[in-house]
């Protein structure tokens, strides 16, 4: 009889494949990056399954978070003229959404330090030299999407 | 413990339901989808190996961040090129780009 964690990681695992199926079989571009936003979430809980937390906070702030979003938000405002999100009522909520899972994960980055219990010490301070080069990568990220959106704006207003 | 083959099984179940997506589909945005869920294919099997070494190597998380990062900026520059095909009226059949410049 297979456990808990077993059962889990066989669900998830399903609903991964199949969210990833759906990502080819929509007709519509809003509703294929929904399916894949569907599947970054399934495989950030599969890294929980399989004792990554780190990553999968990760996997949660930057594909959930951050690029699902960006696609949605672009797509949504680009398919035929029609709007399916009110981007002035979206991008609160995101940013609300961004700090609080920030937060979470350093909450949960200090206790487990010191606790000691499923996060190793060292590997927290060993990640916690790496934390310029995570500004680095925050950095280039928020110059590209700024840069892109720069950049759709003016050239929006050169065809118009 | 979950065994190393399942998380293989699933890595590679995924990377086959993207390229048979890559192969049918020829639209720009679709295949870039495509490409993001390989991406998240090769994670899972990353994340297998370091639950079955059960060592976590800061290293390797880091490298798999910068994966990540240059992931993402991809597919946003990817996605002002889309916006500004879009605007001058390209077709987005990948087939039919023939030209590197408008």
């Amino acid at each position: 009889m297979p456990d808990v964690y077993t059962l889990s990681f066989y669900t998830f695992a399903i609903l991964t494949a199949l969210s990833s199926v759906l990502v080819f079989i929509q007709r519509k571009l809003v509703h294929a990056v929904l399916a894949l936003t569907m599947a970054f979430s399934m495989s950030a809980v599969l890294f929980l399954i399989l004792n990554q937390t780190f990553v999968a906070l990760l996997q949660l702030l930057v594909f959930v978070g951050g690029l699902s979003t960006y696609l949605m938000v672009s797509l949504a405002n680009e398919e035929k003229g029609r709007r399916y999100i009110r981007v002035s009522f979206f991008i609160p909520i995101v940013i609300a959404l961004s700090i609080w899972f920030a937060y979470f994960a350093q909450l949960s980055l200090h206790s487990e330090v010191v606790s000691g219990s499923s996060m190793d010490a060292t590997f927290a301070v060993a990640i916690a030299q790496y934390y310029p080069l995570f500004y680095g990568i925050a950095a280039l990220l928020f110059a590209v999407a700024l840069g892109s959106v720069l950049f759709i704006k003016k050239f929006s207003k050169l065809v118009t | 413990m979950i065994m190393l083959l399942y998380v293989f099984a699933l890595s590679l179940v995924l990377i086959g339901i993207a390229f048979a997506g890559l192969a049918t589909d020829r639209h720009f945005i679709v295949i870039m989808l495509g490409i993001a869920l390989i991406l998240v294919a090769s994670t899972i099997a990353l994340v297998g190996f370091f639950d079955y070494n059960a060592v976590q190597n800061p290293g390797a998380i880091v490298m798999l961040i910068s994966i990540w990062a240059v992931a993402a900026v991809e597919i946003i520059t990817l996605m002002a090129f889309y916006v500004y095909m879009k605007y001058r009226g390209a077709d987005f059949d990948v087939t039919k780009l023939s030209k590197m410049k408008w």
